[in-house]
């Protein structure tokens, strides 16, 4: 059987060759498509670490230049009023690395004998109960830590699995910008969006008055309308004596940045889906063409005693075989970029991207197959033998 | 002749209706994608207002100064030299850890070693991080702002609704005057049409309008801004001697690889004696496209990350196009046996292979540019949706000439590239083989 529909294959070998270019091809785009769209949807179900469901920041302007002890009164007051406020829950004060700053602030250094790489963020301790942060183990900074014997450093899992194997780390000390005792863990703090990947990070805390912490994250009561701003701004104007700070919700600036990577996310899968439909018609239409051409050799067939279910099978099997060779081709050819590394993806988007497109254009196949070889298994010796 | 061809190609089509969806649904579907890519680059990198200069533009963004830490390691072993004992002392010298620190530039820097390269027509400092929030009639502006110098003007060419840029005088002497874009004078002006001398409050200051520009369709930052001020009316934020909130834009003459290389040789002059903490210098000019594809892709050679995104885009754009063609051509191919009588006829009345295959190339350059006059319709659909939703934030899609004829020329191109290989086939059939399996 098998040798018979490889002859049958070989016998049209141009026409063939052309369709396993074809399929292989699709292939190829479903590969490369789909990796982006596997690594992005990888990123987008892990744990962002913080809630942005009203959560506002405020970016004051630069205090570098003024008086310390001003600044120092001025942010006890604005700290003070704030959480007078009826829908201002929480407030704290950070530097400039807060959610979807953009921001970056990165330092290595292998005093511990061997090299960490880590992002930093340097915030008080108001800042995981204003953003709603998960501590997975120890606790978050409190006031009291600025004066202990060793300042205190919190990490989130991905530093504490990737340096130190996943092992309980509270209460030791991480040579890391100097001597830290480590007080906390949180599962993740990825600021940089919904689509950023999941990397180390340290916090370093700040005193509430320093002229670097010139941000603002206020946790707001929830449904707090957006009219509700207005005040906040006044009230912040008249203890700043300025009117360029800047007010932003984290939602909204989640919702934008997340809109960033959806939009070709989209545009990508839609062009991919019509390429799809458009190679599944086109395939249709030869298969069921070509079958139609061949009613003597299926009349011929079923005249010497063949059942309709073999016919049906065996062009099923013509064109999967064909499928399968073209596929291997593809997995062949997609698999040197992980193996190889080329590209900035991580290995095993790629297999499963190699595994979902080969799914994809199988079943594709299977459907497009289907119904021409039904057509071809119900025709009668008689009919299909009668034109000749 | 053609109006035959023209003719038959309409038969072929309506003959068989399935065949026929298939073919016009693959050729109007990836045509209107491809007219949608065209304009989208169009928009982006097309030589228009105020972009005109993008191809001599090299943009100093980022200054980063980098510690980098060796440690020399004393290694003292035995080792035998011919039976003795020996002491040998190995000093193994690396790189153990680096430290690193990139932002925009302090203005003085830039001022003091950028402004006479020897091979730009002329350079820009502009600054646009600044947004403040302004309260109109009960609701929240932003207001985006672009501090910049009087250059910036020629380098950028905007289009002037009405009044003028500000000049290098009024720069220097701190004028409190600004140049709006057309959706800031519509948001705050309302419906008045005079927007010329009225006064606009940011940051408890007043600035006067004396210029409205047309709102640029693509993106670059320093130009999508709402308001543009003399950036002698900004206070540099940060006190330090190298960083600050500025980048430069350099117009060069011609070579932007030699502007480049001159200004990372003038950046070799800059000292750090001002600072103890760094002990290395890097600047990396980009040309406008790196400064595109770094945003898509980084890679630390700028350079590195065009390709990148280049290649990406060259061969995902190949594979869609190769496709729908290859379809095609499976299509076409394996509907060949049921023109052959025709071709059996033609051949036996004396035409030639060449006019046969002329004959099917135009047939089907005929049913691509049906497809792509489809394709157009649902390009234009498309094009009116995408800036509606303003899902590419300010890059405007638009139709034009250059457009169509690209467009066309899209078309053309699918079409040849999608009938020559079955119209070889059929022009090649022997008049016998092509009379002999079909009943006339």
């Amino acid at each position: 059987m098998i040798k018979h529909i490889f002859k049958l294959i070989w016998n049209k070998r141009r026409s063939n060759a052309l369709i396993l270019i074809e399929i292989f091809l699709a292939f190829l785009v479903l590969f490369a498509v789909l990796s982006y769209v596997i690594y992005n949807m990888r990123m987008l179900s892990a744990p962002l670490g913080f809630e942005t469901k009203d959560k506002w920041m405020v970016y004051l302007d630069d205090l570098s230049s003024k008086d310390s002890l001003e600044v120092l009164e001025m942010k006890n007051t604005l700290h003070r009023e704030l959480l007078n406020l009826d829908n201002i829950e929480s407030v704290s004060y950070t530097e400039n690395i807060n959610p979807y700053s953009g921001n970056q602030s990165r330092t290595g250094g292998d005093a511990m004998g061997f090299n960490i790489s880590s992002l930093l963020a340097f915030v008080d301790s108001d800042f995981a109960n204003a953003l709603d942060m998960n501590v997975v183990q120890g606790r978050w900074f409190q006031e009291e830590d600025l004066n202990s014997t060793y300042p205190s450093i919190i990490l989130n899992q991905a530093f504490i699995d990737e340096y130190f194997g996943g092992k309980n780390m509270i209460d030791s000390m991480l040579l890391f910008r100097g001597e830290h005792k480590v007080i906390g863990v949180v599962d993740a703090f990825r600021y940089l969006g919904e689509f950023s990947e999941n990397q180390p990070h340290a916090f370093y805390q700040v005193p509430r008055h320093s002229k670097e912490a010139n941000n603002l994250v206020l946790g707001m009561a929830p449904n707090t309308p957006a009219a509700y701003e207005e005040k906040v701004n006044n009230l912040i104007s008249d203890i700043t004596k300025s009117s360029s700070f800047i007010i932003k919700n984290i939602d909204q600036m989640k919702k934008s940045d997340s809109r960033d990577t959806w939009i070709p996310l989209i545009a990508l899968l839609s062009i991919c889906g019509f390429l799809c439909i458009n190679v599944a018609l086109g395939l249709f239409g030869v298969l069921w063409y070509n079958i139609n051409k061949r009613r003597g050799e299926i009349g011929l067939r079923r005249a010497v005693g063949a059942h309709s279910s073999d016919i049906s099978k065996q062009f099923i099997f013509e064109i999967l075989i064909l499928t399968f060779i073209a596929v291997f081709l593809g997995i062949f050819f997609a698999i040197q970029v992980p193996l190889l590394k080329i590209g900035p993806l991580e290995p095993i988007n790629m297999y499963y991207a190699i595994a979902i497109s080969t799914g994809i254009i199988l079943t594709l196949v299977t459907l497009c197959a289907l119904h021409p070889s039904w057509q071809a298994s119900k025709l009668h010796p008689a009919t299909a033998l009668h034109e000749d | 002749m053609i109006k035959n061809y023209i003719k038959l190609a309409w038969r072929v089509l309506s003959r068989k209706k399935f065949f026929t969806f298939i073919t016009l649904f693959g050729i109007s579907f990836t045509l209107m994608v491809l007219m949608l890519i065209t304009s989208y680059f169009q928009a982006e990198f097309g030589s228009k207002a105020p972009m005109k200069n993008q191809d001599e533009l090299v943009i100093l963004e980022y200054l980063t100064l980098q510690k980098v830490m060796y440690d020399t390691i004393a290694v003292v072993d035995t080792t035998f030299d011919s039976g003795v004992a020996v002491y040998d002392t190995t000093y193994d010298t690396k790189r153990t850890g680096r430290s690193i620190s990139t932002s925009s530039f302090n203005e003085k820097l830039l001022q003091d070693h950028f402004r006479d390269l020897e091979s730009i027509k002329a350079s820009t400092i502009f600054n646009t991080g600044i947004r403040h929030d302004v309260f109109v009639n009960n609701s929240k502006l932003q207001i985006a702002i672009n501090h910049c110098d009087a250059p910036f003007w020629d380098i950028f060419n905007f289009q002037f609704i009405e009044g003028r840029p500000f000049d290098a005088s009024e720069v220097t002497q701190q004028a409190q005057v600004a140049v709006i874009a057309q959706k800031l004078a519509k948001s705050y002006f309302g419906k008045d049409k005079n927007v010329l001398g009225k006064f606009i409050t940011v940051d408890a200051r007043q600035y006067k309008v004396i210029g409205v520009v047309k709102d640029p369709t693509s993106s670059p930052d320093p130009i999508i801004v709402d308001m543009f001020l003399p950036y002698t009316n900004a206070e540099e934020s940060y006190r330090d001697p190298y960083f600050g909130n500025y980048s430069m834009a350099l117009l060069s003459d011609g070579n932007v690889e030699k502007t480049k290389k001159e200004a990372i040789s003038a950046s070799h002059d800059i000292s750090l004696d001002l600072q103890d903490e760094y002990n290395e210098l890097i600047l990396k000019p980009v040309t406008y496209k790196e400064l595109y594809a770094k945003a898509l892709y980084y890679d630390e050679d700028p350079a590195k990350s065009l390709q990148f995104i280049s290649w990406l885009l060259i061969g995902l754009l190949s594979l869609f196009i190769l496709l729908p063609v290859l379809n095609l051509i499976n299509l076409n191919v394996s509907r060949i046996m049921d023109r052959s009588s025709e071709i059996g006829v033609r051949k036996a009345f004396g035409a030639t292979n060449s006019q046969i295959l002329t004959q099917f190339v135009f047939e089907n350059i005929v049913q691509t540019l049906i497809g792509g006059l489809i394709g157009f319709l649902l390009a234009f659909i498309a094009m009116y949706f995408i800036n509606q939703s303003k899902s590419l934030g300010a890059v405007v899609l638009e139709m034009n000439v250059s457009f169509f004829l690209y467009s066309l020329l899209i078309c053309l191109f699918f079409g040849i590239l999608s009938g020559l290989l079955p119209a070889l086939k059929m022009s090649k059939l022997q008049i016998v083989n092509a009379l002999k399996t079909n009943q006339l």
